[in-house]
């Protein structure tokens, strides 16, 4: 089996956004190791593109904040973890971008900036 | 060392202009790493020749993007990177910063330096990757760029703007060449024309080659004027990859700035080695003597960047001198042919001559600037005029006269005059001659002056003369330098001062 045919029964193998486990158990019985590595690496990606992470400093997100995010990626399911290391601000993670809008992400740019600028 | 008041500064300007606008960054992951080459999932906006970054500090270019991956080639070793390791994307095409501290200096193709000294981090950021300037920008080549060697600069001129291969077995002198055009520049410097900086490239060399020439530039003080740029045969195929492109990067910043420069490219067979052999680890497909589809590319659109550039822009130049390697002096091979056909001539090395004690070896039958005359002065171009198709009925008749066959006198005549020419163009190494002195050879060669002179005489008679002429008639050497064309006035004064000199040589 090609890798766009893994591709596309990984595709097969959600229903409304949820893995449909019928279709997977199906699935999987006509695949061998090697097809079943990829296929799981599609559904581990697939899976990943339904969901967005947020990572704040704090211990509770405020609703004014939560509902703009949920506003600005309607589709996806929304995760929260505390991460102290950002000072301020919010991280948020979504498939392979990462917006930075946290302190630490700006002290970050300005060492590499004097640390590019300077001898 | 940064101060405490830049840091303050910098602190304050970034406060200044804090913006709330989020920093977008686009990462993957790590899937493969081998032979120098990376595969990551994710980076969706990764785009061609973008420059990354991983997560333990490493860096590479994007090569190749596929569907669902990103294949990568790296700048370092890679032995840390690892599956699952971070890779995000910079938002910059590859560049090196670029400006007047790098002359005299020896950088790698990423501007790191490798002499020792401090790293150069200010100046412009010049993309390794441009398109070259277009016909708009250009004009046709004027202006001479000497070499030094008698040869060249009559019979093969180089112009500024010029691409020029040199072509050769290994171990003819191609190199020396090169190097010599570099040492020549320095002499040029008190001339009319604009100095020029040079930039020498060496990809995939021995480092103890690169060692020597940077010893020897070093000491004849061309390091004054000159930028190395090395990837040594010891560095990853990135690096061999990137550095012809790097250099010429430099070269852009000079030309800019309306500055001439001469770039020699050391050597680009080894260049098309490296791209080989990072296309076949990239998968590419493979086509003649397993060379990717796009090698002629690769070489043109490096080569296409030598340019010069009419007064409107600046007026700049990049004079390229690529050096290519053939096996069992071959031309017709693969990269050879290519690179023939993209730049203005080349300069064949024959190793006939070469054991043969003619040096440089150069082949003039095969050998041809096919823009370079219009940049030659009128003084040499009168001088040479008729020496190139002189050489050539020599090449012919000794042929001939290897048979044993009886000859008349003019032919006889011919080959005896032949010999003197060959041996008046036999130069050392290092040691380029000023314009003035290539042309009273060369004029008192073709005029029949060392026709009574023995052959083993002529390399005397001819380093005799320059001190003579040099010592006793500045003037002549003065009017010869202007470059104008030699009037019936100075040819009467040369005649003269030559008939002097032979009374005293032949005494």
């Amino acid at each position: 089996m090609k890798i766009k045919e893994i591709k596309k029964l990984a595709e097969q193998s959600f229903t409304n956004g949820n893995l449909d486990l019928k279709t997977i158990k199906r699935i999987i019985a006509l695949l061998n190791k090697k097809q079943l590595k990829i296929y799981i690496k599609f559904l581990k990606k697939m899976e990943n593109e339904r969901l967005v992470w947020v990572f704040t400093p704090m211990d509770k997100v405020e609703n004014k904040t939560t509902g703009k995010i949920k506003s600005v990626f309607p589709n996806k399911k929304i995760e929260y973890v505390k991460d102290p290391s950002l000072i301020v601000g919010l991280r948020v993670i979504d498939n392979d971008m990462v917006y930075e809008f946290n302190l630490k992400d700006s002290l970050d740019n300005l060492i590499t900036y004097l640390k590019q600028s300077y001898d | 060392m940064i101060k405490n008041e830049d840091i303050i500064k910098e602190l304050e300007k970034n406060l200044m202009t804090f913006s709330p606008n989020a920093r977008t960054k686009n990462v993957g992951v790590v899937e493969k790493n081998s032979d120098g080459v990376v595969i990551a999932s994710g980076l969706s906006q990764a785009f061609m020749g973008e420059q990354v970054e991983f997560e333990n500090g490493e860096k590479g270019m994007v090569l190749n993007l596929d569907e669902d991956y990103v294949s990568m080639i790296l700048f370092g070793g890679g032995e840390r990177i690892t599956e699952g390791n971070k890779v995000k994307t910079s938002g910059k095409i590859l560049s090196i910063t670029a400006s007047e501290k790098l002359i005299g200096r020896v950088v790698s193709p990423l501007g790191s330096p490798l002499d020792g000294k401090s790293s150069i981090k200010t100046g412009k950021s010049m993309p390794l990757e441009k398109i070259a300037a277009g016909v708009i920008q250009r004009e046709p080549v004027h202006t001479p760029l000497k070499t030094g060697i008698k040869l060249i600069d009559a019979i093969i001129p180089i112009g500024r703007g010029q691409r020029e291969l040199i072509i050769g077995d290994r171990g003819l002198g191609k190199t020396a060449i090169a190097v010599d055009t570099i040492i020549n520049q320095k002499s040029q410097k008190n001339s009319k024309l604009k100095p020029v900086v040079c930039i020498y490239v060496a990809i995939g060399q021995k480092q103890s080659t690169v060692a020597q020439v940077i010893a020897k530039l070093k000491e004849v003080g061309a390091m004054d004027y000159t930028i190395l740029v090395s990837a040594t045969a010891a560095d990853p195929a990135a690096l061999q990859y990137l550095a012809p492109y790097a250099g010429v990067a430099i070269a852009e910043y000079f030309m800019e700035k309306g500055e001439d420069v001469l770039i020699v490219y050391d050597d680009l067979t080894k260049h098309a080695w490296a791209y080989r052999q990072i296309s076949l680890v990239l998968r590419r497909p493979a086509g003649r003597e397993a060379y990717p589809g796009d090698v002629f590319y690769l070489h043109s659109r490096l080569l296409e960047r030598a340019v010069k550039l009419n007064k409107k822009f600046g007026g700049g130049s990049i004079t390229a001198l690529p050096i290519v390697e053939t096996q069992a002096n071959d031309i017709s091979a693969y990269i050879p042919t290519n690179i023939i056909s993209i730049t203005d001539g080349q300069i064949y090395l024959q190793s006939d001559l070469f054991n043969a004690g003619i040096r440089p070896a150069i082949n003039i039958g095969n050998s041809v600037s096919r823009v370079g005359g219009a940049a030659q002065t009128p003084a040499i171009k009168s001088a040479a005029g008729k020496m190139r198709l002189e050489l050539a009925q020599y090449r012919e008749l000794a042929v001939f006269a290897q048979f044993g066959s009886e000859l008349d006198q003019t032919t006889l005549a011919q080959l005896e005059r032949g010999k003197r020419m060959t041996e008046i163009l036999k130069q050392p190494q290092y040691q380029p001659l000023s314009e003035s002195l290539q042309v009273l050879s060369i004029w008192a060669v073709t005029n029949g002056f060392l026709d009574d002179i023995p052959v083993e005489s002529t390399r005397k008679f001819e380093s005799e003369y320059h001190t003579y002429i040099e010592r006793n008639h500045t003037d002549i050497i003065k009017t010869v330098e202007t470059g104008e064309k030699l009037t019936e006035d100075i040819i009467k004064k040369m005649r003269e001062a030559t008939d002097e000199f032979k009374k005293i040589f032949t005494k």
